[in-house]
């Protein structure tokens, strides 16, 4: 069920009315039922592999709790990990290291036949999975004690405003949420209900209808000239954020409504100073996961300069392997290592001499915002040697007199929520949606919700595509 | 909970009074913009009561010259061919809702193997939401895209979803300025296009389609109930290939037969047919004719017409 449809929004409410109508106690078992729902709308087989790993988590939780012995609790750690990751590797991987391998020994002169499994990627494997690692692991470490109730868990992996893109949760984040009792606050339902409404602006307005001139553009990468690849990748970088960060929005508004606070997933990247900057403001709830079960696990930065820089090196080969099978997610991924390492070195051997100010801000945020829009060049390419296409073509073949506009109407459209978005996401950046808008001006808040509602109607993608994190 | 219900209440009202007066708005300007794409291409179609009627997709609307059609038979034409590979519901919408405002005498079916073949694109039916407040047609088309249409239709706004900038451009004179449904194509082939279809080869043969080929028949069926004369016409392409003029042959006896079941005469105009529309001069691409070729094809189909006494009836 995808979250910009009209399926949602009566899912929505069938599930809010009769959370506030019915007694506390019996909530817990309500968000679980819906939640269940909601995922099996999609694919109802899937559903038993949650509940395989859930159950398997479960026991290894319980047994984490009582035993003392360091190697078996580490076995019980391992068995977590093979049975989350396992899974993960054979509908996500398998194809795509068996592709790789094939590729290697054909180039080494004995091709092979390498064995396919063609499945079907279950909806939000990566982040499930990645939430009940999670909580095996915050068990181990003591960090979290082993949950007694199953469906409680249950209801921790399956939350349905989270499920298919996050936020990536923690237990011990949300679970201690489900047994507060939430009383209904008209403040609280309001704001969630406006982030709602903000996120299917981003959705529906921006990113559905960016995609229609980025995917024209993309799909056939090698019949443009660079200044069309080059505004292509531009509409790409607005795409992928309005299309993300709506996703976050629309379930931390749900949650909110509900009265949980899921944990935040962006804060305006592009207004990021640096690559590091970046990476805590875009996908938070991902960067400090890796954060906090790779690269602290690996040292962190306790073991020197050059040893965190590996460190960090790695996690972002990781996370670039997190996001897809595909080589053009490695180099993405390793896009930002390099920049990043090269970031610490400048800093530590050469820093540069930059009176703080904002002029030096503002140039800033243009070179990172400049760097990460080249990244998305790999992200957003089919292969690797699309990708490279598309950097030859804007740097050596940018052509402006062969531009192609696509339907004007579309270009304008596109542009127009870029502009909105923009405008909001400074405002926020600047701190006046806070303190004046929110607090102050009723009127102009009423107003921009009726606006968001018509521009929606006006010229949102009805029936636009399924959210991008939605393949990871 | 009392606050939050009478908010929403409020917001809901506020909502509705300005989908309603931006609805209206949006159209009139709607109504007075005669742009094949983004206008009310068939209002104006039963204002003129044209007596000859062609429809079909962006081929028929570069190819067939409306006023030189019209002249050639002694009967106003217009043109309701539309940009897109559109199918038999096309057809079928736009005769139903033509139907229920008057009756034209002939009505030319540009075809081509996408009018039964391939799978309908359920979504490109949005192109009759304009028309789904007030013609049931049009709302039957339109249901077909989802089961939530009833729900969305609630808003006026929404038909004219993303044809706003459309509209005002053709309000303030922008529009392309048009010739009784007929949009001119300018340009011809380069030598390379020529070239790529000299060796090109065509794709593996899609299925015919169930759904289109009842909203064939439906929309013929329609056509004759009211005594219309029904012709399908396949405007030509420039095919090069030997394996694709095969398969032109291939798809107009295909096409013939189709047409033969429901008493509708198939008039073939394809380069494997009529040897002399392989002149790559008459083309802006290899699908479309520009307006040289289109003037030639317009004439050798009132020849046609005239020989099979397909000439539209005056009406009283």
């Amino acid at each position: 069920m995808r979250f910009n449809s009209l399926d949602y929004l009566f899912f929505f409410l069938a599930v809010v009315g009769p959370f506030f109508a019915i007694p506390a106690r019996l909530r817990k078992t309500w968000l679980l039922v819906a939640s269940l729902v909601f995922y099996m709308y999609w694919s109802p087989v899937f559903i038993l592999l949650i509940l395989y790993s859930t159950t398997i988590d479960y026991f290894v939780a319980r047994r984490l709790a009582v035993v003392d012995d360091a190697r078996a609790r580490r076995g019980l750690l391992a068995f977590s990990y093979v049975t989350n990751f396992g899974a993960l590797f054979v509908f996500k991987y398998f194809d795509f290291f068996m592709d790789s391998w094939a590729g290697v020994m054909q180039a080494a002169g004995f091709p092979v036949d390498a064995p396919a499994l063609r499945l079907i990627l279950p909806a939000g494997i990566s982040f499930y999975t990645f939430e009940a690692i999670s909580y095996t692991t915050d068990v181990y470490y003591r960090k979290y004690p082993a949950e007694r109730d199953y469906a409680r868990l249950l209801l921790f992996i399956v939350y349905f405003p989270k499920l298919i893109a996050g936020p990536i949760e923690r237990a011990w984040h949300l679970i201690p949420q489900f047994e507060r009792t939430v009383v209904f606050e008209y403040a609280r339902v309001r704001e969630g209900l406006a982030r709602i409404l903000w996120g299917l602006f981003k959705k529906v307005v921006v990113a559905d209808r960016l995609a229609v001139y980025v995917d024209t553009i993309y799909s056939h990468p090698d019949q443009h000239v660079g200044s069309t690849l080059l505004l292509a990748t531009l509409f790409f970088t607005f795409q992928i954020y309005c299309d993300f960060s709506a996703y976050s929005d629309i379930a931390s508004g749900t949650a909110q409504v509900m009265g949980i606070d899921l944990l935040r997933n962006f804060r305006r990247p592009y207004f990021a100073t640096s690559i590091a900057d970046f990476w805590s403001r875009w996908h938070i709830s991902l960067s400090t996961w890796f954060r906090d079960y790779v690269y602290i696990p690996l040292g962190g930065n306790r073991s020197g300069f050059w040893k965190t820089n590996q460190n960090i090196f790695t996690v972002f080969l990781v996370s670039g392997i997190w996001h897809g099978a595909n080589w053009t997610f490695v180099l993405w991924g390793i896009w930002h290592g390099v920049f990043l390492l090269a970031q610490n070195i400048l800093d530590r051997y050469a820093p540069l001499f930059v009176r703080p100010g904002r002029l030096s801000h503002v140039l800033q945020v243009a070179c990172t915002f400049v760097i990460v829009t080249l990244s998305w060049v790999l992200f957003r390419a089919a292969s690797v040697s699309d990708a490279l296409h598309v950097y030859r073509a804007i740097f050596t073949n940018f052509d402006a007199a062969r531009f192609f506009p696509g339907n004007g109407a579309q270009l304008a459209y596109g542009a127009f929520g870029i502009a909105v978005l923009l405008a909001v996401e400074t405002c926020t950046e600047l701190g006046f949606y806070s303190r004046f808008f929110l607090p102050r001006l009723k009127p102009a808040r009423w107003l921009a919700y009726a606006s968001v509602v018509l521009l929606l109607l006006l010229i949102g993608v009805v029936d636009g595509g399924q959210f991008i994190y939605f393949q990871f | 909970m009392r606050k939050l219900l009478l908010s929403l209440f409020a917001m809901t009202a506020l909502l509705f009074v300005l989908d309603r007066a931006i609805g209206a708005g949006l159209e009139r300007l709607f109504r007075a913009s005669a742009n094949p794409t983004d206008g009310d291409v068939l209002g104006h179609a039963w204002t003129m009561r044209a007596p000859v009627i062609v429809c079909g997709a962006s081929r028929a609307s570069h190819h067939y010259v409306s006023d030189s059609l019209g002249a050639d038979l002694g009967a106003p034409v217009f043109n309701l061919g539309r940009d897109g590979s559109w199918g038999a519901a096309y057809e079928y919408g736009t005769a139903g809702i033509l139907l229920n405002h008057y009756t034209p005498s002939l009505w030319i079916m540009d075809v081509d193997p996408m009018l039964v073949r391939t799978p309908e694109i359920l979504d490109r039916l949005s192109c009759f939401l304009p028309w789904a407040h007030s013609e049931p047609v049009a709302r039957e088309l339109v249901g077909l895209r989802s089961h939530w249409e009833p729900v969305r239709l609630l808003s006026r706004i929404y038909p004219y979803n993303s044809m706003v900038l459309r509209l005002v451009a053709a309000h303030r004179g922008q529009d392309a300025a048009p010739r009784a449904g007929f949009l001119p194509l300018l340009g011809a082939m380069s030598p390379a296009d020529v070239e790529r279809e000299a060796v090109g080869v065509p794709g593996a043969r899609a299925d015919l389609d169930t759904l289109k080929l009842r909203f064939l028949a439906r929309a013929i069926g329609a056509l004759h109930a009211r005594g219309v004369t029904v012709v399908a016409v396949r405007s030509p392409r420039f095919v090069r290939a030997e394996a694709a003029v095969a398969r032109e042959h291939l798809d107009g006896q295909e096409l013939e037969q189709v047409f033969a079941r429901h008493g509708v005469r198939f008039l073939d105009f394809s380069s494997s047919a009529q040897p002399q529309w392989a002149d790559p001069s008459l083309y802006r691409d290899a699908a479309h004719l520009n307006e040289t070729g289109a003037l030639r094809f317009t004439a050798d189909l009132a020849d046609s017409l005239r020989a099979h006494a397909l000439l539209p009836a005056v009406r009283p």
